[in-house]
This record gives C-alpha cells, sequence and structure tokens, in this order.
C-alpha cells in the first residue's frame, strides 16, 4: 500500500465515493478510499435508496433538488454506462392526522416556492394513485412524480468505476485503526495494512464516524441506530410510486424486478452499531404494513436485514472541518437520508475542502450548531 | 342446468372426450384413433373401412363409431375415409415429451414436410408454431393427412392447423436463433443461482476482478439474493473463491444468512402479535 496521499478518505460508502469522485474531478491527484470490507457493504447497501424532494425544510428541499437533478445525469456526470435503475416513479406520502395533513400544506408551499413540483392531494385522490392503499387512514397526501428509487448496489458500482476511472485507489479490507496529529493538524492515518502520510483526511465512516472522529481526539455529536428493513417474494407490478408516511411510520416500494421492499423506525432500536435482526421488526412491520395495504397480506417475506442510520439531533447532516484538528473533514449525520444527498455531498464537500464557494450555503450544516441555540429547525419529515 | 360445451359449441368437451379416449395402458402400445363424432346421423364408412375390425359394428345407420382399442392399430385408414374429417390418429407410445397427431386436412396446398405451422385449438384458436413431419394419402381415402409433432400434453387438445405468415415466419427465425445462442451460452457456463439466474462465468468474472468474498459476489450479482437465500450458489461460490486461491473454505466469512429462514407471507406475521425482539 501507498505511503502517502494526498487525501485520504474513511469509508468508501456512498459518501465517501462521491467526495472521492469530486474531489478528483476538480483535479486532486493522489486520493486513497480506505475500506473495512468492500464498497456498499456498510449503510449503504442496505438502504431502501429512495429519493425524494419533498422535505418540511428549505436545505433538505435544496440538497435533494441537487441530487435529484444529479442522479437524472448520472451517466454523463460519471463518465460511465452502469444502469443505476433510477426509477421515477414518484414519492406518495400520506398524513395520519389533520395535524400532519396542516404540516404538509406548508410543506408543499415551500416545495412550489423552490421550483419543486409536487402536489397536495386528498384521500380519495391518493386512492386513484394507490388502489391498493387503504386511505380511511389518512387525510391527506402528497405527491412528487420527480420522486423515486435507485439500486444501490449499482449506484456504487457506478461510482466505483468512475473512481477507478479518474486514478483513485479504493483500498478495500484494510480498517483505519488511528489518525495523527502534528500540532493542530490532521498529518495522516494508521491502518492495520500500514500508515499513510496525508494534509488531509475526510471521515465519511457512516455509522463508525464518532470512533473515527474519536481517533483524532475530536468530537463529534452523533449517534448510530439500527434500522431494519425487508423485501418479499417478486410479484406482478402494481405499485409505481414509493408510498411514505412519517407519523404511519412506514416506507414501501415495489423495485423495478417485482419484488417489494419496505421499513419503518423504531425509538427502541439498539443505538450500540448492532446490525443484527429482530422478530419484532417482522411483527411490527407486517402489522403496519397490512393494515394500509391490506392485499399484500398474502406476500412473503424472502429475507429481512439491518443497517444503521447515523443521527444528528436535527435529522440533518454535518458537513464541517474538525475544529479540533485542520485538515480533518467530517460527512456524516445523514439520519435516513444520506443515500439520496451523495451527489450533493460529494459536490458540497469537495468545494469545502478546496476552500471554493459551495453551490449551496451549507454554513448552517457546521458541527458549532450542536453547541449553543442555532441548532437547525428539526425535519419532522423522517421515519 | 350446468353449460355444456357440446350442446351450445359442438365442440367436443371433456364429457365427450371421456368416451373416446383409449385406456393408460392401451396409449403405451401404439397409435389409435380418436374418432370424435357424436351426433347420430345416417353415416358409416368408417365401420366398413376398418379391415380389423376394431370399429364396432353399428345396430344401425345412425350409430355413434365407437373403437375396440385392443383391435386398433392406428393404420389411419378410417381417418382418409371419414367425410365429416372427424377421426383423428394419436401416437404418444414413443419415449419422451413428444408424440404425433396425424389429421384429415382437405384443402390446397399441402403443407411441406419439415415446414413450421400454426398448430390449432379445436376453437381454431393459436396455441403454438410446431413442425409438420409427414403428408400421407392412405390407399383408397379422400382425404390426405397431414403428422404435426407435439408435445404430448397437448395431444388431444389440438385439432387442426394454419400457415404462419411471411411476418410470423421471419420472427420465429430470429427467436430460434436467440435460443440457439442463448442455450450455447448457458452450455457453455452452468447457472449457480438458479434463482436469480447468476452463471459460472458472471462469478468467475467477478472473482477475476477483485470480488474476494461471497458478499460481494452477492452485492454484485445477486447470486444468493433470491427465495432460497443462497441455499445452494453460496457453496458453490464459495468453492469457487478456493479454486481462485483466495483462501481455504474454512476461513472464509460465509456471507450473511438473511432471516426469515423459511417463507412466512406478511399476513401471518401480523397475525402473530407480539413476540419478543
Ligand atoms: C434500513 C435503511 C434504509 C435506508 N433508506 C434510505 C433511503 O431510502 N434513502 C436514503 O437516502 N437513505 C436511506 N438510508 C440512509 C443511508 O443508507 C445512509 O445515510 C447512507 O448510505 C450513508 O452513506 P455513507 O457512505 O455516509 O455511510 P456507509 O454506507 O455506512 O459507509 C461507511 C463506510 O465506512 C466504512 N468504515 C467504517 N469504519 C471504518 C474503518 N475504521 N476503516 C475503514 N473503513 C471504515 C464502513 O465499512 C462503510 O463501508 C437508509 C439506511 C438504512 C439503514
Ligand atoms: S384406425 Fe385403422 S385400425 Fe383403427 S379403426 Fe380405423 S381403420 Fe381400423
Ligand atoms: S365415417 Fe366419420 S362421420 Fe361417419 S360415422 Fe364414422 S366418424 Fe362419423
Amino acid at each position: 500500500m501507498r505511503k502517502t496521499a494526498d487525501v485520504v478518505i474513511i469509508g468508501a460508502g456512498i459518501s465517501g465515493l462521491a467526495i472521492g469522485v469530486h474531489l478528483a474531478k476538480k483535479g486532486v491527484k493522489d486520493i486513497v478510499i480506505l475500506e473495512k470490507t468492500f464498497p456498499g457493504n456498510g449503510a449503504t447497501g442496505r438502504c431502501g435508496a429512495g429519493i425524494r424532494m419533498q422535505w418540511g425544510v428549505e436545505l433538505n428541499c435544496l440538497l435533494s433538488k441537487f441530487s435529484v437533478e444529479y442522479f437524472e445525469n448520472v451517466n454523463e456526470i460519471l463518465k460511465n454506462d452502469v444502469d443505476v435503475e433510477f426509477w421515477q416513479g414518484g414519492y406518495l406520502i400520506g398524513a395520519k392526522d389533520e395535524l400532519e395533513a396542516e404540516q404538509f400544506r406548508k410543506n408543499v408551499t415551500l416545495q412550489n416556492s423552490l421550483g419543486i413540483e409536487s402536489s397536495y392531494l386528498s384521500p380519495e385522490e391518493a386512492k386513484d394513485m394507490m388502489p391498493h392503499l387503504d386511505v380511511s387512514h389518512i387525510k391527506a397526501a402528497t405527491f412528487c412524480g420527480r420522486d423515486g428509487h435507485l439500486n444501490p448496489f449499482k449506484t456504487v458500482e457506478a461510482f466505483v468505476k468512475a473512481a477507478m476511472d479518474l486514478g483513485i485507489d479504493i483500498e478495500k479490507n484494510t480498517i483505519v485503526t488511528g489518525i495523527e496529529k502534528t500540532g493542530g493538524r490532521v498529518s495522516g492515518v494508521k491502518t492495520d495494512k500500514g500508515d499513510i502520510k496525508a494534509p488531509i483526511v475526510v471521515n465519511a465512516a457512516g455509522g463508525w464516524s464518532k470512533q473515527m472522529a474519536e481517533l483524532a481526539g475530536a468530537d463529534l455529536p452523533v449517534y448510530s441506530r439500527r434500522h431494519q428493513i425487508l423485501v418479499t417474494e417478486p410479484v406482478e407490478p402494481l405499485q409505481s410510486a414509493m408510498f411514505m408516511g412519517f407519523g404511519l411510520n412506514i416506507y414501501i416500494q415495489q423495485v423495478p424486478h417485482g419484488p417489494f421492499i419496505m421499513g419503518r423506525g423504531d425509538a427502541d432500536e439498539p443505538t450500540d452499531l448492532r446490525m443484527t435482526s429482530s422478530w419484532k421488526f417482522l411483527n411490527d412491520m407486517a402489522e403496519t404494513v397490512t393494515t394500509l395495504m391490506p392485499r399484500l397480506a398474502r406476500l412473503k417475506v424472502v429475507r429481512q436485514w439491518a443497517g444503521l442510520y447515523n443521527m444528528t439531533s436535527d435529522a440533518q447532516p454535518i458537513y464541517d472541518e474538525a475544529p479540533e484538528a485542520k485538515g480533518f473533514y467530517h460527512a456524516c449525520g445523514f439520519s435516513g437520508h444520506g443515500f439520496m444527498l451523495a451527489p450533493a455531498t460529494g459536490q458540497l464537500m469537495s468545494e469545502l475542502i478546496l476552500g471554493e464557494t459551495p453551490s449551496i450555503d451549507i454554513s448552517s450544516l457546521g458541527i458549532d450548531r450542536f453547541k449553543g441555540d442555532m441548532l437547525l429547525p428539526l425535519e419532522s419529515s423522517v421515519v | 342446468m350446468s353449460y355444456d360445451k357440446f350442446e351450445q359449441t359442438g365442440l367436443a368437451g371433456p364429457h365427450e372426450m371421456s368416451t373416446c379416449l383409449p385406456s393408460e395402458e392401451q396409449r403405451k402400445k401404439g397409435p389409435y384413433a380418436v374418432i370424435e363424432c357424436f351426433e347420430e346421423i345416417p353415416c358409416n364408412p368408417c365401420v366398413m373401412s376398418c379391415t380389423f375390425d376394431a370399429i364396432l359394428p353399428f345396430e344401425d345407420v345412425n350409430s355413434l363409431p365407437l373403437v375396440d382399442f385392443d383391435k386398433c392399430t392406428g393404420c389411419a385408414v378410417c381417418a382418409g375415409i371419414c367425410p365429416g374429417l372427424a377421426i383423428f390418429i394419436v401416437d404418444e407410445s414413443k419415449p419422451g415429451d413428444f408424440g404425433t397427431l396425424r389429421l384429415p386436412y382437405e384443402y390446397w396446398p399441402l403443407p411441406e414436410k419439415g415446414q413450421t405451422v400454426m398448430a390449432l385449438s379445436r376453437e381454431g384458436g393459436d396455441v403454438e408454431p410446431v413442425e409438420v413431419v409427414a403428408i400421407s394419402n392412405v390407399k383408397g381415402a379422400r382425404t390426405p393427412l397431414v403428422t404435426l409433432r407435439l408435445p404430448k400434453d397437448k395431444l388431444q387438445d389440438i385439432r387442426g392447423f394454419r400457415f404462419l405468415s411471411e411476418e410470423e415466419q421471419a420472427a420465429l427465425k430470429d427467436d430460434t436463433e436467440a435460443e440457439k445462442t442463448a442455450d450455447i451460452e448457458s452450455l457453455e457456463s452452468p447457472i449457480v443461482c438458479r434463482c436469480e439466474g447468476v452463471t459460472l462465468a458472471e462469478i468467475r468474472d467477478l472473482i477475476a476482478a477483485g470480488c474476494h468474498t461471497v458478499e460481494e459476489i452477492k452485492h454484485l450479482s445477486r447470486a444468493g439474493m433470491g427465495p432460497c437465500q443462497g441455499r445452494t450458489c453460496r457453496q458453490i461460490i464459495m468453492g469457487e473463491l478456493m479454486r481462485a486461491g483466495i483462501g481455504k473454505t474454512e476461513d472464509m466469512p460465509p456471507g450473511s444468512f438473511r432471516p426469515p429462514g423459511g417463507t412466512v407471507t406478511l399476513g401471518q406475521l401480523a397475525e402473530g402479535g407480539d413476540s419478543d425482539a
């Protein structure tokens, strides 16, 4: 393995890969991505890979709009022809009660003001769109037809290809075990395969980012929580849009080759980096989905799995340089939407690292916000 | 009263067919005549034509023909004689999945041996393209007989054929060529994961490209993600990794097993109530 690099990125999830690709596109030469197992084996390869522009706070709307436009042109941008299976069947989001319906009205106004073509629907209109949905459980809905989902494995493959074409080293099976500092600056990393000197180190370790920060003596106000998900047998196309509910606590999509993929959140899930599966999830998930979509009761479950959400207290990411170590950057705390934000993450982090003016103002996503009372408005549109 | 296909359409239904077919045993012996003649009409050439006395003697000229299958040799004389084109000769005695159907065909031109035609059901609907394997004119008979090669399970359903249009012939040619190449490809590379249709060649390509764990190969090829959850492909992939010199199987991470171990429906799970985490 090499002894020096201009930039070391920890983690070959979608975030680390996107950051590497964008730095290289801007001309940065010696980039190495260190990955403890293999690309996409963290949250990235375990996620629903849904992407939506229907958010409740402005910044999330802008970041995800950037990403939708990016994924629409991903082959030109990454200069390869990997089919990432971007399915733009829309997101239909159901409001559980009047309170949520009221919030949805505001969300749509905000989204429309930012050029996002979402609309507010009555339960009957939602029923027309998704006949197998029992709309007696929703008070209203919103829909945006440009939202959708991707194949996370294929997306990783596309980014890995682009990274290799740009001359980036991806070191698999390489565990970062230490981060070196000289004065107040980062100066390299230690791994189980040897040390690498580098003036810039990026923490894109997802669920493990807090541990990476600790190696540099940096405090990172994030924690990880397990999220579970399941997939059914493949069936004939029934549902084109992703259905989601925050109060209802569900997201469910039918992927192009037929199976349904669904998940939900649970505040009782462990926060200790565990990625095991539980019966409770199967039961809760089945109950939630068969109540909302009784027709799906006959579907067989093929498998379930779990991944880590890396959480901040306002459910928004951290894009910043660590105050404790110059040259050490964090891109983490993505909650349940780091996959869809990845294009923005790549673009904005590369600008931040190279001292360029960011394409979207992300000054509010700094690490300082957790210190005083500068917390962002809490994003309520999450599962 | 329940729907009676024969009464309403004149087409033989299950009841009629049950009266004119031989037993399992008799079918295995050789070809036999299926006489689909269910209207009492004053007609008897079939009885007269059979040199084996295999069609039971009529009480009067209006009687329905019944075949004694122990005597019938499938010679097909009656089939060429019957003015009603009601007699078919079926042979399902050869091993394999295919048999033959000889049917009277009184139009011009006749098809050629080896030609592909569209097999038709009793109702006259397209069933599938099939091959003409023989054309014959039984001595003394009035109607030529055309022999079709058919899957055994369709021998009692197909009772006619039509010629293919030029477009249909062209499309068929493309299909068979594509099928041939697909056949050759799959011959060269056996399927490792049957659920997802992943071939050994794909697995070897991935290993050569640097995928050195079962899990990685699973992400990129989908091998092991199907309903069986890798019950057979997992071992084969580990074997391939070992052959490629990646390591000993016992040291290899086996790839993740994802519950549930057997299939269970969402409905069953929802009813299952709360079991512990
Ligand atoms: C069940 C589930 C469903 C989700 N659904 C969606 C969704 O629909 N849409 C969406 O946008 N997001 C979704 N998410 C969130 C999304 O998956 C994550 O936000 C995103 O994948 C984070 O990517 P990442 O690259 O930052 O982290 P990861 O993909 O976790 O990558 C971090 C990488 O760092 C590596 N690493 C860790 N420690 C070390 C070390 N010491 N040395 C070297 N490497 C190390 C890990 O192996 C890993 O590969 C979901 C998440 C889960 C769990
Ligand atoms: S097929 Fe031949 S043997 Fe059989 S009944 Fe007819 S004529 Fe007789
Ligand atoms: S010759 Fe034909 S029509 Fe006449 S009785 Fe025999 S089968 Fe019927």
